[in-house]
């Protein structure tokens, strides 16, 4: 079977063949970059059969993501850019990010959950999918916050039935302990831990260890405002002091607190200065 | 088997056994310097009231102060050492709040009255003082133009008056006082003044309605008085008191362990009541000082945000925290500790070493409790082991649970705390029982409250010392109304049995009243009313001396699994749910006879008699079931020892082993101590001791 003439095209195609792998790799890797994924077929249509399993190999290889329909830059990558720009809902993600299914979206976005990478938040009636350091509310401001709403509900129902009125002093203080996140410090602030000690100081004159590990952005900080905070203990400039809520940390909370004796966690901290 | 000694090696723990401070301990070591600041700032308000008090035309306050800290840091011991350090010069009150149920004005004067019967700290010498006779002693001295400092001679010179001189020293110091204080309670000063000089029946009389607590018919007789305080003379009382004490001996009302005022539902309501009520103090009130103690966490987390701006700077205006000790500090309270064990070899810092010492007082974040537990381990494993500067701790896991599960010492260490809860308990019955007064309802309520958490399928839904029926509970699908029938009068009795009656026709209603208090043979009316009643459905429990010690127990037990206060043996502090699941595991309180009642069983300790005695069925030995039972004294010859012992055991689930000889020597009269010692012996895999003194019932292994 075959002339001699489809022999050399044979000849010549496998001559060719190591360097059009290549050369076809490095465009569906450039495309799959401008545009986010392309379809399969397109790697399908440039390879011949004997060159499509090597194409694969080499756009996997540049650290794409083959699915069934689509080749793309990781699903996880780029839920996570997403990210970055704030809550992103979890209807309608698919859309938001290239080459992927809804059902492939919702899988990636659970197992980002699951994971600790991401988490799922309420907005609205919505779900959504924000980062893992996001501030939120945990299972007891949550229901000191349904406390609140109940009490404020019962107010305001109250005002409606004999034409009275709200304070807003009374609304900002019921609403006070749940809103207002201030952005992330820069790290440098790490070296004046003192300040920062100061300046974040509750009405008890303690200042949250947890808070502040968030206010320098969160886990990426943990070690080194830790070391600063026990090198001021050990110097007498801050005393540590071991958490005794009943259970009010959040598991976040408590990665973000210092290892205490007697497996306690270090969860304030409080400037003695003054005292010596 | 489980020991609850130390090691019989070494020398004796003593000193640090006691890692939970009392507020009335006699004997503590104290590092006075350690949180001067906070025993100054207190002992400085003492002084201002006293002093401004003692001026005539000065306006005298309520003061307030917080004391914030950590569980173990040392805020119950301040109230100790300010007893102390203060000695005839103030009043010390010590409350805590209930556990499901709100604390109010006239609870608050009825513990002042109680807590007046306790003694002060007295110096070297001195003899024994009661905090009601430095009170009055110190504010007829002030009066008199001499210091207020010597109460005790002062009132012994009024004490060696003839009767006559004395009634007119008493009269003219109330009215000196109504010329100062327009605005006290005449007859409430009259009764304050005259109490130290009282014959006892008389004093306690005087006592139990100054307190604002039920009379009994003869002392209100003795009083000449129709009835006991009423509502609204309460907060006039608590005026009059913060009046009457202020130049002498200033009231301090410690309210400790505040974090008892959080709910399971976070409703928030209980923080308002007790804001509510301390703003009323503060602002209605002159004289008095209000110390605040709670766990920095739960202020600052739970409680604050509760509180108005208002109530913020009434209850937190001025706010202290805690210190834990410096390195220093932390090294002189272990030298002081040591210091009072018996035998000591070698100079400090024998028998810890130094590198142990160095380390314990460098380590961030230690509280005294804390550095006692690691000193009474340390002591256990003895003088010469080994010791190597621990590696510092990895950061855990953001999920690792704070405590390592070892059940054999976990249940070991919660028996324990169950057991000096319960010897508490009995102090504060024998203490009532005294007075001829119920124990505190409001604690009991909040001890049946507390049970129903362990009832299937019940649901509190109010919890209300104050009202007549106390409790109101769905249990399954019934309507439970408990009404805690605590009154000593028999027309207060029949008034709250009225009032508790209303909920017959909406489910059922289980009246519960001490069998300490059983119905006088005279009381043909209440008597008769009761049986009426349980015509109609009513259920009457009597309260046996040992299940209102266990309920009292649960509800302070309760308030220290919240407080923080109960640790395992290695100090690791024990989440509410582990002590909620070692109850249910080993207290069975799902099978007291209260919680019984309440689950619809049928009532097995009723008032069963409208002949003039009410003759118990509680007083039946406890249910045998394997024994033929013969009657309330028969004894049963065929039942051998151990089927009575694990059919005792099987009723009562824990007991002390004097319950247990006492409960089988009812079935059995002519079964010994050491029988019973001997048969619990015998039967190891059927029980299971704690100590020496604690027996329980081991319950099969799950498959």
């Amino acid at each position: 079977m075959g002339g001699p003439r489809a022999a050399r095209h044979q000849q010549a195609k496998s001559k060719l063949t190591p360097i059009a792998t290549a050369e076809i790799a490095a465009g569906l890797v450039s495309a799959v970059e401008r545009d986010g994924a392309i379809l399969r077929t397109q790697v399908t249509q440039r390879s011949s059969r004997t060159q499509v399993l090597d194409v694969f190999d080499a756009l996997v290889r540049a650290g794409l993501e083959v699915s069934g329909r689509f080749v793309r830059r990781p699903l996880e990558a780029q839920i996570l850019e997403r990210l970055d720009g704030g809550p992103v809902p979890l209807r309608g993600l698919d859309k938001v990010v290239r080459g992927a299914t809804g059902r492939e979206t919702a899988q990636t976005a659970t197992s980002l959950v699951d994971r600790n990478r991401a988490r799922f938040v309420v907005r609205g009636k919505d779900l959504l999918i924000a980062r893992p350091d996001a501030p939120v509310l945990d299972a007891h401001a949550r229901q000191r916050l349904k406390a609140a709403v109940r009490a404020l509900g019962a107010s305001l129902a109250l005002a409606d039935k004999k034409r009275a009125c709200l304070l807003q002093s009374d609304v900002d203080d019921a609403l006070k302990p749940f809103v207002g996140s201030p952005a992330p410090l820069a790290s440098a602030a790490i070296h004046d831990v003192a300040s920062l000690v100061d300046g974040h100081r509750e009405g008890s004159g303690l200042t949250s260890v947890p808070k502040l590990v968030r206010l320098l952005g969160g886990l990426s900080a943990r070690d080194a405002l830790h070391a600063e905070l026990l090198r001021g203990a050990r110097a007498g400039r801050f005393e540590l002091r071991p958490e005794s809520g009943m259970g009010r940390l959040s598991v976040e909370d408590a990665s973000f607190c210092i290892p205490g004796p007697q497996g306690s966690r270090l969860s304030w901290v409080r400037r003695i200065e003054e005292e010596s | 088997m489980t020991t609850l000694g130390p090691a019989a090696t070494g020398p004796s723990t003593s000193p640090f056994e006691n890692n939970h401070a009392d507020p009335w301990a006699r004997a503590f070591v104290d590092l006075p310097e350690l949180n001067a600041a906070v025993t100054n700032a207190i002992a400085g308000a003492i002084t201002q009231v006293r002093s401004t008090s003692g001026r005539p035309d000065s306006e005298v306050r309520t003061t307030s102060l917080l004391v914030l800290g950590p569980a173990g840091a040392g805020k119950t011991h301040l109230f100790a050492r300010l007893r102390r350090k203060l000695g005839p010069k103030a009043v010390f009150v010590h409350l805590r709040p209930l556990v499901g149920t709100e604390m109010t004005p006239r609870y608050v004067l009825g513990q002042i009255v109680q807590q007046l019967g306790y003694e002060v700290e007295t110096r070297g010498g001195d003899r024994s003082l009661k905090q009601l006779e430095a009170l009055v002693g110190s504010s007829l001295a002030q009066l008199d133009g001499v210091s207020p400092d010597w109460p005790r001679a002062f009132l012994d010179e009024v004490m060696g008056l003839d009767e006559a001189a004395r009634a007119q020293k008493l009269e003219w110091a109330v009215e000196r006082l109504l010329d100062r204080h327009r605005e006290a309670d005449e007859t409430y000063l009259a009764r304050l003044l005259h109490a130290p000089f009282l014959k006892p029946a008389q004093q306690r009389a005087a006592l139990a309605w100054l307190a604002g607590r039920d009379l009994e018919e003869q002392q209100m007789q003795r009083l000449g008085v129709a009835g006991g305080l009423p509502e609204e003379r309460i907060l006039q009382a608590l005026q009059t008191l913060g009046l009457f004490a202020a130049p002498g001996s200033p009231i301090v009302l410690v309210f400790d362990q505040l974090e008892n005022l959080m709910d399971a539902e976070a409703t928030g309501s209980r923080v308002r009541a007790y804001a509510n009520l301390v703003a009323e103090l503060f602002d209605a009130t002159r004289g008095f000082v209000l110390v605040q103690m709670a766990l920095d966490s739960e202020w600052e987390h739970a409680i604050r945000p509760q509180l108005s701006e208002a109530q913020k700077s009434r209850l937190g205006g001025h706010t202290i925290p805690i210190a834990l000790p410096t390195p220093g500090q932390a090294r002189e309270l272990v030298r002081r500790w040591v210091e009072d064990l018996p035998d000591r070899p070698q100079p400090f810092p024998w028998p810890f070493g130094e590198p142990r010492v160095e380390h314990w007082s460098r380590t961030a974040g230690m509280t005294p409790r804390m550095l006692m537990i690691e000193c009474r381990q340390a002591l256990a494993l003895g003088p010469d082991a080994p010791f190597d500067v621990p590696v510092a701790e990895a950061q855990p896991r953001a999920d690792a649970p704070l405590r390592s599960v070892d059940p054999d010492n976990d249940d070991t260490a919660l028996m324990a705390a169950w057991e000096s809860h319960l010897v508490a308990a009995r102090g504060a019955l024998d203490e009532a029982a005294a007075d001829r007064r119920s124990a505190d309802p409001a604690r009991l309520v909040g001890g049946m409250a507390s049970c129903l958490h362990f009832v299937k399928d019940a649901q509190t839904s109010r919890v209300d010392a104050r009202q007549p029926v106390q409790i109101v509970a769905r249990v399954g699908a019934r309507t439970c109304f408990v009404a805690f029938v605590h009154q000593t009068h028999p027309r207060s009795v029949m008034i709250a049995l009225g009032l508790a009656s209303d909920g017959l026709s909406q489910g059922t209603v289980i009246a519960v009243r001490e069998r300490a208090l059983e119905f006088a043979p005279t009381w043909k009316k209440v008597q008769a009313s009761v049986a009426a009643l349980r015509e109609r459905g009513l259920q009457w429990i009597s309260l046996e001396r040992d299940d209102a010690a266990r309920l009292l127990a649960l509800e302070s037990f309760l308030a220290s699994a919240k407080s923080k206060d109960l640790e395992d043996c290695a100090g690791r502090i024990f989440e509410e749910a582990e002590v909620h699941a070692w109850m249910d595991r080993t207290l069975g309180v799902a099978s007291w006879p209260v919680a019984q009642a309440l689950a619809g069983a049928r009532v097995e300790r009723e008032w069963d008699g409208d002949d003039g005695a009410a003759q118990p069925r509680g007083s039946e030995p406890v249910q045998t079931g394997a024994a033929p039972s013969t009657g309330r004294s028969g004894e049963i010859p065929a039942a051998d020892t151990a089927t009575t012992i694990r059919a005792c055991l099987t009723q009562l689930r824990v007991a002390s082993l004097e319950r247990l000889v006492r409960e089988v020597a009812r079935v059995k009269p002519a079964a010994s101590r050491t029988e019973v010692v001997s048969a619990l012996e015998a039967i190891p895999g059927q029980v299971r001791w704690f100590g020496r003194a604690i027996v329980a019932i081991r319950e099969p292994e799950p498959r």
